[in-house]
């Protein structure tokens, strides 16, 4: 099972064996990692599973479409390392990810 | 307002929910009353201005609220709206988050937003403070010592912590949605759905782990494990939710039996020894007397608990010299830890005669020079003396 660290804001890192087909958002909820909200359960919309995704792991995620960009224009603090962890998959290729976390959700 | 009639305007102009209306620009060109309410400002004061007056621009977001609200004006999916809150300032200068809904029209051959505002702050720190608290139990529950496992009605598992996990070899997503029946070991199962929907029927709402005994559960590998379990039911308006708490007997368990294992070596090394020996407590009370001993001892049938001096080592002596004898060995029990041994050679009057006997105290003492027992042991030298 890919192993997948999300790192709070804080520094505190959580390093975890997240099954392949869930989503970096729900490998987090189940997982509780505080820092990340998945409010509409995963559905692209509402912009509080927002993380970073360091630049040289951003071509092994699957890509952001229209949808996810728009919604990141809300989010707080976005970068160009930014995504919604509810839209990107665990696959075996992102064993040893590394995920930080924002400041704020909302 | 020349674009709503007369008896519309005054419906709008009272209506429970605050209402504005922007121009593409983002200038405000209609407040009603709500807004002021909730708000702070009056109409004057906000007609004409920028909406960023109520929700002004921030370092920490990309877009501003104008983009945000011609974006959205249009969406025809009003659940991406649902969650789209946006922060807010009154005129006090307070933060506050508004819920946001908008949609567009035409008037005047110019676009206008017609938005629609809720302060949710108070609602959503609520739902925050709900939600921390949520993750903060969910925290301790996850680190829990013990197995912690929810089922419903239908006895499909629905919580599961990481314990639960090393307990049985289920991760969670294996086995959130399965039947209890798997973590049940083959022929045990059908009791156990009984037993389950006895304590749904009763009125108990919790058993804890003791009031019933131990129990089997079955790993992922298919081996049995020993557990115990407390259990209790939460009905949540028409379901029935029951929480166990499980634990890993095995280690105890695997303890004991050492415990017992080594209980009866040491048992048979004590028992079947040759010299006579007693375990003595530091006042010289009898704990644990061997067989030999016992042998030596054809008139005494209770032995523990009394006084080794105490004991009928000279059946046939006359009574001033018993306690003559009596007295030399308890002055030798009562004083042995301040001379490390004692040994001595007496003679014994037994139904078969006369023994002759290497007799020792030997205290016994802690890791930090504690006395724990006395152990007295005694060598019948008769036999050799006679060869």
């Amino acid at each position: 099972m890919p192993k997948i660290t999300y790192i709070e804001h804080n520094g505190t890192q959580h390093t975890l064996e997240v099954a392949e087909g869930i989503s970096l958002m729900q490998g987090a909820i189940s997982n509780m990692v505080p820092g990340i909200e998945g409010d509409c359960g995963g559905l692209c919309a509402c912009a509080t599973c927002h993380v970073y995704i360091p630049s040289d792991w951003q071509s092994k995620c699957s890509e952001a479409e229209e949808l996810e960009n728009s919604i990141l224009d809300f989010a707080y603090d976005v970068t160009n390392n930014s995504r919604l962890a509810c839209q990107i998959e665990v696959t075996a290729e992102l064993d040893g990810l590394i995920v930080h976390l924002p400041s704020r959700q909302y | 307002m020349s674009f709503i009639e007369p008896e519309a305007s005054n419906i709008i102009r009272d209506l429970p929910e605050a209402l504005l209306i922007i121009n593409a620009q983002g200038e405000l060109i209609y407040v009603n009353r709500a807004v002021e309410t909730l708000t702070g400002f009056s109409e004057t004061e906000l007609i004409g201005n920028h909406v960023s007056m109520l929700m002004p621009p921030s370092a920490h977001r990309r877009l501003d609220v104008l983009t945000w609200l011609t974006r959205w004006a249009d969406n025809p999916d009003p659940s991406q709206l649902r969650y789209l809150n946006l922060d807010g300032v009154n005129k006090n200068g307070t933060e506050r988050r508004y819920r946001v809904r908008v949609s567009s029209f035409k008037s005047e051959q110019s676009a206008r937003f017609l938005v629609i505002i809720r302060d949710v702050t108070e609602e959503e720190e609520a739902s925050r403070r709900l939600q921390h608290a949520r993750l903060v139990s969910d925290r301790i529950l996850a680190i829990g010592d013990q197995g912690i496992l929810t089922i419903n009605e239908s006895q499909t598992i629905e919580y599961w912590n990481k314990r639960a996990e090393q307990i049985f070899g289920y991760r969670e997503e294996e086995i959130l949605g399965q039947n209890i029946s798997m973590l049940i070991p083959e022929g045990l199962s059908t009791k156990h759905q009984q037993q389950v929907q006895q304590f749904v029927d009763n009125n108990i709402a919790s058993r804890l782990m003791g009031e019933r005994g131990e129990i089997k559960g079955v790993h992922k590998d298919g081996h049995i494990i020993p557990l115990e379990a407390s259990i209790t039911k939460t009905q949540i308006e028409d379901r029935i939710l029951l929480s166990a708490q499980v634990k890993d007997i095995t280690a105890r368990k695997q303890a004991e039996k050492n415990l017992h294992d080594s209980e009866l070596r040491f048992r048979a090394l004590f028992e079947n020894a040759f010299e006579g020996m007693a375990l003595l407590s530091v006042d010289g009370l009898v704990i644990e007397i061997n067989k030999a001993a016992r042998e030596l001892l054809a008139n005494d049938s209770v032995f523990e608990n009394r006084y080794f001096w105490d004991l009928n080592w000279w059946p046939s002596g006359t009574p001033e010299d018993i306690e003559i004898s009596k007295a030399q060995l308890k002055e030798n029990i009562v004083n042995v830890f301040d001379r490390d041994l004692v040994r001595l050679r007496v003679e014994l009057s037994h139904h078969t005669g006369s023994r002759d006997i290497d007799f020792s105290l030997i205290p016994v003492i802690d890791e930090d020079n504690k006395p724990l027992y006395i152990l007295a042991e005694g060598r019948d030298l008769t036999a050799l003396d006679k060869s």
